[in-house]
């Protein structure tokens, strides 16, 4: 016989809770989560911060970090770069290439708060804003970078 | 002794869990996971009981002698106690 001799407390990943947090944001309730992956780096980092998810109130805005379903069944916390008549365009804070199709439909809980190296951070937090700002500002320059770099890999490799 | 109110017991990948839920918030964050005497211990503790009738149910339940029965139940109710988990 073997009982757990500690408690194991384990970041599932997404793909794993996804189910059961569209459950419980059904019913109304708030979920945190520890953030896996680092998509959203430098902002939220793979297993060190946390997000508090709410269900859907009102329609989501630019730069709201959101839950969403994708059509091939992947679950993903991304931020809102753009909204569009019939869809959003979302970006991870590490990434560049946009992804674009995501509707309403698709959006299963909005982010309401954040932990974030241990402590407390709310949407409205004026740094928390600084940094949202700051980021959507070296957008261009972290595509530039991206590109040029994708750009001198492909030369040289020749 | 039981465990405290506010835990859904549920799997996850296959994994047994307890997660933490409170009035308005569900903690994954906090997601505790099981093995499956842990988790047969646990629904015993649901209700009200006691180390003696935790020991009984242990070792009618699964192959083992009494001394690592109680050693696993002493170490699993401290970590309970670790976390205040526990109602005593």
């Amino acid at each position: 016989m073997r009982i757990n001799k500690k408690y194991e407390v384990l970041p599932f990943s997404m793909q794993e809770i996804g189910p059961l947090i569209k459950d419980f944001i059904s019913k109304e309730k708030q979920v945190a989560i520890t953030v896996t992956g680092n998509s959203m780096c430098p902002f939220l980092k793979d297993k060190r911060d946390k997000a508090v998810l709410s269900p859907i109130t009102k329609k989501p805005k630019k730069d709201d970090v959101v839950l969403y379903l994708r059509d091939n069944g992947t679950y993903v916390l991304h931020r809102i770069f753009k909204v569009k008549e019939n869809e959003y365009i979302m970006l991870g804070d590490a990434q560049v290439y946009l992804e674009k199709g995501i509707t309403d439909k698709h959006i299963i809980a909005v982010a309401t708060a954040f932990e974030r190296k241990g402590k407390q951070l709310n949407c409205n937090n004026f740094l928390y804003l600084c940094h949202i700002k700051l980021w959507r500002f070296l957008y261009p320059f972290r595509l530039l970078k991206t590109k040029s770099v994708n750009f001198l890999k492909r030369i040289f490799k020749k | 002794m039981k465990i405290k109110d506010g835990f859904i017991k549920t799997e996850i990948a296959d994994k047994i869990v307890a997660i933490p839920v409170g009035a308005n918030t569900v903690d994954f964050s906090g997601v505790v996971v099981l093995n499956e005497t842990a988790a047969f211990l646990w629904d015993l503790m649901q209700t009200d009981t006691d180390k003696q009738a935790l020991l009984k149910a242990v070792l009618s339940e699964y192959e083992t002698d009494e001394e690592s029965a109680l050693s696993d139940i002493d170490a699993f109710l401290q970590n309970l106690r670790d976390k205040d988990f526990l109602c005593e």
